[in-house]
């Protein structure tokens, strides 16, 4: 069997003399005879790594192989068609089913995280489901830069799915069951992705489901339970600490002290908000999954249930998914496939990363003093007139989602003559999404909403595509030829109405028409995309030792305008097979090795709809207007944004070098490359002079940028009884800006109410890094403090430094102090297995990023800079500058922060991001396969235990080191991130 | 099987024809292209209402952050009560150029700007519609086009002068024009469009732009630039119109029953309700924490009128206040809400309510779930009066100057100045009427204060924190008239700006 308990037939049992003495049957069992003690039998099948056992007993011999990754001759899924490994001359990587089953995850984004050299994938949020953002390569672009996914041939809309009313999103890829999936193959180059044209510039995931084998009938049965908690807590001041140093900070300010506060020492512990707030959060999960075939007909069928509570209270999500494939052999020149899968999600989610009022924000902030159904009511001038009870508020607001997603795609394909063969295929992707936000009416101390409201939204979506290709693939003498050219056309469509009503007579009754009619208002309207597209390539490859391949792709896109209507995107790639080579000696160490180099350009005409032509906004509320002795709304229009008509879409340039090479028996395999991907025409919306008066600026492609890197994939398996396979992985990421066009650097949005910019974009360094002041130190003293610098500062104060050295504090003086793109991500996987256990350990790391923390804009100062009051802070807080204690790391506590401590973005709100993480830790054990001989039904029984984010190294001081965004301008900004939880699991696998 | 392979390939060809690029030009569901608009009157017409939209921003002309955050807060008659780092920016005249208020009233008065002048350029290009409905539509955009140029130039001085709409081919890096060219910009719209405007709007009209409207805010501007011959002329003008006089009744002028009432000379429009065309100015006004039936449930109180700006209030014999504007816009501790009499302020005013125990009361009417409807007045005849009393002053033409005042005295039941003050105690008296005419109008604290140099004399006179300002240390507060700084966000963007004297970006 394999490493996971599957069985493996066909398995070619060998004598030590090489005499072959039979195969494994259907249930990987195998006989031999005419053997003794101390025997050794050699074991092999292609794809796995030979295994040589010694003979100890006459009864049973309990044989596990491990996969060869670096197998040369396993087949690769490409765009449009498939292709072995040793002929490739682009850069895929691919990640099977057996590698996906040991992360539990609710999306295969996760379980691919550090797997895969030079794609880095962060979560966004660690609320059940949640999303991730996925770059390839680096970032190309300040729009849209997640990549592409196509399953099973049919490009999916992966973006993101929103609550309604809450901040966690949903991972668009959770859709797709892990379980389902056959393999992922990700085109990274040009020369891979370039098949897909105009889309394909961020990058191509091509995800291929499980389908029914012929001979092969199986039904697995695999569940799993387990629970979640936060594995890092960071303190916070508890009742006695937060009075003392709030009676403090006035004292500082000379303000009057809470005289509720007088005495710090009566309150002792207080309340822990964290903890009211988080909790242990269970989860099950369970998958079917059945297949079956013969020559004429093949399917799998599955079905799956899963059920995630969040760490945080009140969030949760529950997904059904189920898929049928279906394969069926008309005659020898006839082929008809299809599949369809549903997947229904629901979810409830809660407002975060909002410093007025997100729940996890509020639970930093929240009073240790009061209790846990306590709220506010003291004066304004202590408390905080703008926050809520986080536990309370968690409670009363209900924020669902009820997701249906629809799709699947039928095909033909007729070989008209050997070799030519035609395809057509129509796909259909269906989306209607339900979500639901209500909060009651309500006063909790200062906290009051006037009218309960009730929020409901309605999407619907519709796409098709349609896909006619002809390919013709030959081999004679020497020469093999693989051509394809196709058309494709594809559609989207999309709809959405929302009604916003208030006021309830009875609140228990959530319905829009058991609001008050005059409250209700209906908003809603929808957009279309269309694609059309022309494609073709080429292939070809003599005595499998010369390897070259070229492709073309025309695409028009709806969001092009008149002037730019169609894109050609070409690309070119050869390869050599060192190997094949007569003066190649394959006996030696080296086994397999090739060399190959692409070039080639995609597209990215994610560039916005209409961008081409200014467009004017009717009945808004920014246009209308009240006139009239009766006062009447008179609707209005205004011009949104100026068109720029000569838009086109990004391109990017792709440079791609790589080695492939196996080693040491095949046990061993290694791929190296070297990437340089430069976009131009990168659409800025520049930031156009406050003076233009423009509501929207309009676009223009005027950026280039550069992204460039080494990925290496290193790994090594072997063993007889004691197996080993183990793999590295590491990519590097240099990104820098080239140009902006004539427009000016670019400051990110602006975070929550500060007036602070998430990130600054300039010629020369990175998109999206961090610039601010360099904090020095504390000025110790009044005297030391130079009040020409720095006016408004005394004692107590941050030092900046004069960059420039004109003693005059202003913007020349910001720099560079970092960045949130890591220099280096990497991974490794170990795999043990000995007799019936196996051993999983996955590790995942990243370096030379940081993370702009701004959450301590709420959690430092204690004084609340959105309005009056102060509330609690982060312990650290404790070794504030004090004129007895002195200190050189957090300010002196005051009420106004006149020199812009807090305010200013510093080297005090950039940390090292850095961190490894052992993501994945699972021991399994598979009951030995006598226990099944007597049986009927059951065949296998695995049982295991895993744990998720067992450990995680970092200096960063917030919850969780892993921060993701998918808005590159505001990368790597912490501003109350829901925590990535720590999971622990148990599960049971059954085959029958 | 012929017959499936036949049927396969029409069907797959038919699929093929599916390309053609009708398939791939798309129009965008709710809005419109170019080519789509400006079409006939009234797309011309919602284009204006368009451009009197741009007016009900906070940080336009809603009587928020102009007649609030800037104009009586740092005059120091009113106390902010939130403790907001960017309103203590401004009021305790630190003035940073990253205030975020004076950026979005930078922004906001450009986006004014840039509606007026697409609709005075398409109007005007228009075949379509007849001449006088088409004059009109641009008079009415030329006003608020010179109104949002008077707002730029008396906060910032000189700015970039656009009277073109722009598009993403213009070249954006516009230099600051001089203050003289803006003045003669605002002049040239004003003088135009008051001879195109009614002078009375009827029925579904009212609350729009009338030439008594324009010859208001020439007065204004002329005073500013301290041409009082023309201040003379053009309120004799507007006079002369007879629309427009002051009510017997101060309170009469705010309340929502009696919006564009014959006082108003403009006042900026809303609506109650959940449309989003209502204001915040009860939430802004009424008391934080006083009970939700008679606030609406929603009061903020952001800001309070102070105790020394009480006590400036005139008299009788025994210490009550005999200035009937105190009683129609102000409660203090124990007095009963002017129009919900069940509201008394306790006698010892929680400091979350108010922090000197008074509360404004011009715009909290009643309670107000949503949005207030209170129309914002920006200006109004008194303020009219109050500007000619100063040119006749100027002008030596004192005891006609003092006439002028004493209609605002004698409607504020107040007794009338002897007609044989000197100039400087008549403009004196000008302005302390101004101070107790006006509190939380975008007139008559720091921008008046400040055009004629009074502004830190009066600071120092009458704010309790002046020592705590160290004006001295700030030698922005030097200049005369004070001018804020240009936004940062401003040059970020546009690096042709200069910035105003002692003041970095």
């Amino acid at each position: 069997m394999d490493t996971s308990g599957q069985p493996i037939s066909g398995v070619t049992v060998a004598a030590k003399d090489g005499r072959s003495l039979g195969l494994t049957n259907k249930e990987g069992i195998f006989e031999v005879v005419g053997v003794n003690i101390g025997d050794t039998l050699s074991f092999s099948y292609i794809g796995y790594v030979p295994n040589d056992m010694l003979i100890s007993n006459l009864e049973t011999l309990h044989v596990v192989m491990t996969t060869q990754q670096g197998n040369i001759d396993e087949v690769v899924v490409v765009g449009y068609g498939t292709q072995r490994r040793s002929e490739m001359t682009g850069s895929i990587s691919s990640v099977k089913s057996s590698d996906l089953e040991k992360v539990a995850a609710s999306s295969f984004t996760s379980a691919i995280q550090g797997k895969v050299p030079g794609v880095t994938i962060n979560q966004t949020t660690g609320a059940p489901g949640g999303a991730s953002s996925v770059r390839i390569r680096g970032v190309g672009t300040t729009g849209g830069n997640q990549p592409l996914y196509v399953i099973d041939g049919f490009p999916v809309g992966g973006s993101n799915i929103a609550i309604n009313g809450s901040t966690d999103n949903i991972d668009g890829m959770s859709i797709v069951n892990p379980n389902d999936i056959e393999s992922i193959e990700i085109l990274k180059d040009a020369a891979a992705a370039s098949i897909y044209g105009a889309r394909a510039a961020n990058g191509v995931i091509l995800i291929t489901t499980k389908r029914g084998k012929e001979g092969v009938t199986s039904a697995d049965l695999h569940a799993y339970t387990g629970f979640q908690n936060l594995w890092r807590q960071p303190k916070f001041l508890n009742a006695e600490q937060f009075t003392t140093l709030a009676n403090e900070l006035y004292q500082n300010s000379n303000m009057a002290t809470n005289p509720e506060w007088e005495k710090p020492g009566s309150f002792g512990q207080g309340t822990n908000w964290i903890d009211e707030v988080f909790r242990t959060a269970p989860m099950y999960n369970v998958d079917l999954s059945l297949t079956g075939g013969n020559q004429k007909i093949r399917n799998a069928l599955s079905l799956g249930y899963r059920d995630q509570q969040g760490t945080l209270m009140e969030t949760w999500n529950k997904r059904y998914t189920g898929r049928a494939n279906v394969d069926l052999t008309a005659t020898d020149r006839l082929n008809f496939g299809g599949s369809l899968a549903f997947s229904y999600i629901q979810g409830k989610g809660q407002r975060n990363e909002d410093f007025r009022l997100g729940i996890f924000n509020l639970a930093q902030q929240f009073y240790p003093t009061l209790g846990r159904e306590d709220v506010v009511s003291g004066s304004s001038a202590f408390y905080s007139t703008q926050g809520d009870n986080p536990y309370l508020r968690a409670k009363s607001m209900e924020n669902y989602l009820n997701n249906l997603r629809l799709y699947g795609n039928a095909f033909g394909e007729f070989e008209i003559v050997d070799g030519l063969k035609f395809k057509s295929s129509i796909g259909l992707d269906f989306i209607s999404n339900r979500g639901t936000a209500w909060q009651p009416k309500v006063q909790r101390g200062f906290y009051s909403n006037p009218q309960a409201v009730l929020s409901e939204r309605q999407e619907q979506g519709l796409n098709w595509l349609i896909e006619n290709t002809l390919s013709y693939n030959k081999t004679f003498d020497s020469h093999n030829i693989s051509l394809i050219v196709g058309q494709t056309a594809q559609k989207n469509t999309n709809d959405w109405i929302s009604i916003t009503a208030r006021e309830f007579q009875n609140e228990t009754i959530r319905v829009i028409n058991t609001s008050s009619e005059s409250e209700r208002r209906g908003t809603g309207t929808g957009s279309m995309y269309t694609l059309a597209s022309y494609l073709g390539r080429a292939n070809y490859s003599f005595d499998n030792k010369y390897l070259f391949s070229a492709s073309i792709r025309r695409d028009g896109s709806s969001n092009f305008g008149p002037s730019y209507k169609w894109g050609n995107f070409p690309s070119i790639s050869a390869g050599w097979n060192i190997s094949e080579e007569s003066f190649f000696n394959a006996d030696g160490a080296i086994n397999s090795l090739k060399v190959r180099a692409s070039w080639g350009q995609l597209g990215n005409d994610a560039i916005g709809a209409f961008g081409y032509s200014s467009t004017f906004g009717l009945g808004r509320v920014a246009d209308n207007y009240i006139l009239g002795t009766d006062q009447r709304l008179i609707t209005g229009a205004g011009m949104i944004r100026p068109g720029n008509s000569d838009l086109k879409w990004e391109t990017s340039e792709q440079w791609n070098f790589g080695v492939d090479a196996t080693f040491l028996n095949r046990g061993g395999y290694l791929t190296a490359e070297y990437y340089v991907k430069d976009t131009r025409d990168m659409l800025v919306s520049l930031p156009v002079s406050l003076e233009a008066g423009f509501e929207s600026a309009p676009s223009v492609n005027g950026g280039r940028i550069r992204n460039s890197g080494f990925e290496l994939l290193l790994g090594y398996g072997g063993g007889n009884e004691f197996q080993y396979d183990v793999s590295v992985n590491l990519s590097t990421l240099k990104n820098e800006v080239l140009s902006l066009g004539a427009g000016n650097p670019i400051s990110g949005p602006v975070v929550g109410f500060t007036s602070m910019n998430s990130s600054y974009t300039e010629v020369g360094l990175p998109i999206g890094y961090f610039r601010g002041y360099v904090v020095e130190g504390i000025y110790q003293s009044d005297e030391e403090v130079d009040k020409t610098f720095q006016p408004n500062a005394s004692a107590g104060d941050f030092k900046f430094r004069d960059v420039n050295g004109d003693n005059v504090l202003s913007d020349e003086d910001r720099v560079m102090l970092g960045s949130p793109w890591p220099k280096l991500t990497y991974g490794m996987n170990i795999d043990l297995s000995y007799k019936n256990f196996d051993l999983n350990l996955m590790f995942q790391g990243v370096s030379g990023n940081d993370i702009f923390h701004v959450n301590k804009f709420s959690t430092y100062p204690i004084k609340y800079f959105g309005g009056s009051g102060v509330i609690n802070a982060s312990a650290d807080v404790l070794d504030r500058w004090t004129p007895e204690n002195g200190g050189n790391t957090v300010p002196i506590l005051k009420y106004t922060d006149l020199n812009g401590n807090y305010a200013n973005l510093s080297s005090f709100y950039i940390e090292d991001g850095s961190y490894l993480r052992l993501r994945n830790f699972t021991l399994g054990y598979t009951l030995p396969q006598g226990l099944f001989e007597n049986t009927n039904m059951l065949k296998r029984l695995r049982v295991y235990t895993s744990i998720q984010n067992l450990f995680t190294f970092t200096k960063y001081s917030g919850f969780d080191p892993e921060i993701g965004d998918t808005n590159p301008l505001a990368s790597g900004v912490d501003n109350g991130v829901y925590p990535m939880p720590r999971t622990y699991m148990f599960g049971v696998k059954v085959g029958f | 099987m012929k017959y499936i392979h036949n049927t396969f390939l029409f069907l797959a060809t038919l699929l093929c024809l599916a390309c053609s690029d009708d398939f791939l030009s798309l129009s965008p569901k709710d809005t419109l292209i170019e080519d789509e608009f400006f079409l006939n009157i009234s797309d011309a017409e919602a284009a204006l209402t368009g451009v009197y939209a741009t007016l009900q921003k906070e940080e336009a002309f809603s009587n928020v952050r102009d007649a609030a955050d800037i104009e009586w807060a740092v005059s120091g008659d009113m106390y902010e009560m939130d403790g907001s780092a960017n309103r203590i920016e401004l009021h305790s005249l630190a003035l940073p150029s990253t205030n975020t208020i004076l950026r979005d009233v930078y922004s906001a008065a450009y986006q004014g700007i840039s509606r007026a002048n697409v609709v005075i350029a398409k109007v005007v290009g228009m075949e379509e519609g007849e001449e006088e409905t088409k004059n009109q539509i641009i008079a009415q955009a030329k006003f608020i086009r010179a109104l949002f140029y008077y707002r730029l130039v008396t906060y910032f001085g000189g700015v970039p002068l656009i009277t073109e709409p722009l598009n993403a081919n213009s070249d954006l890096q516009i230099p600051r024009a001089t203050a003289e060219a803006v003045w003669q910009q605002i002049e040239n719209d004003l003088n135009e469009a008051k001879d195109l405007l009614p002078a009375i709007w009827t029925g579904n009209d009212v609350g729009r732009i009338t030439s008594g409207a324009c010859k208001a805010l020439l007065n204004k501007a002329y005073l500013w630039q301290e041409k009082f011959d023309d201040v003379i002329a053009i309120s004799e003008s507007l006079f002369e119109e007879e629309v427009y006089t002051l009510l017997p009744d101060y309170r009469s002028i705010f309340m929502e029953e009696n919006e564009n009432n014959a006082e108003i000379l403009f006042s900026t429009q809303f609506r109650e309700g959940v449309d989003a065309e209502g204001n915040n100015l009860v939430k802004r006004t009424a008391p934080r924490g006083a009970p939700a039936e008679f606030t609406g449930g929603a009061a903020w109180s952001n800001f309070v009128p102070q105790q020394h700006w009480v006590d400036a209030h005139e008299t009788d014999g025994s210490g009550r206040i005999i200035d009937k504007r105190y009683w129609a816009a102000i409660i203090g501790p124990g007095e009963r809400h002017q129009d919900m009499s069940a509201f008394v302020m306790p006698d010892n005013v929680p400091a979350g309510w108010s922090h000197s125990g008074y509360i404004m009361t011009k715009y909290w009417q009643k309670p107000t779930l949503n949005n207030s409807g209170v129309n914002a007045p920006v200006i109004r005849f008194a303020e009219i009066l109050l500007n000619y009393a100063e040119a006749l002053n100027e002008r030596d033409r004192t005891e006609e100057s003092i006439v002028q005042v004493n209609k605002i005295r004698d409607r504020a039941g107040l007794a009338d100045l002897p007609l044989t003050l000197s100039k400087t105690e008549t403009l004196d008296a000008i302005f302390k009427e101004r101070r107790m005419e006006f509190i939380w109008e975008p007139t008559g604290g720091f921008s008046d204060l400040n055009r004629r140099g009074r502004f830190l004399d009066f600071i120092e006179a009458e704010r309790p924190n002046f020592p705590s300002l160290n004006v001295h240390q700030k030698p922005w507060l030097q200049t005369q008239p004070i001018l804020f700084p240009i936004p940062r966000d401003a040059w970020d963007r546009n690096k042709a700006l200069e910035q105003n004297p002692h003041y970095t970006f």
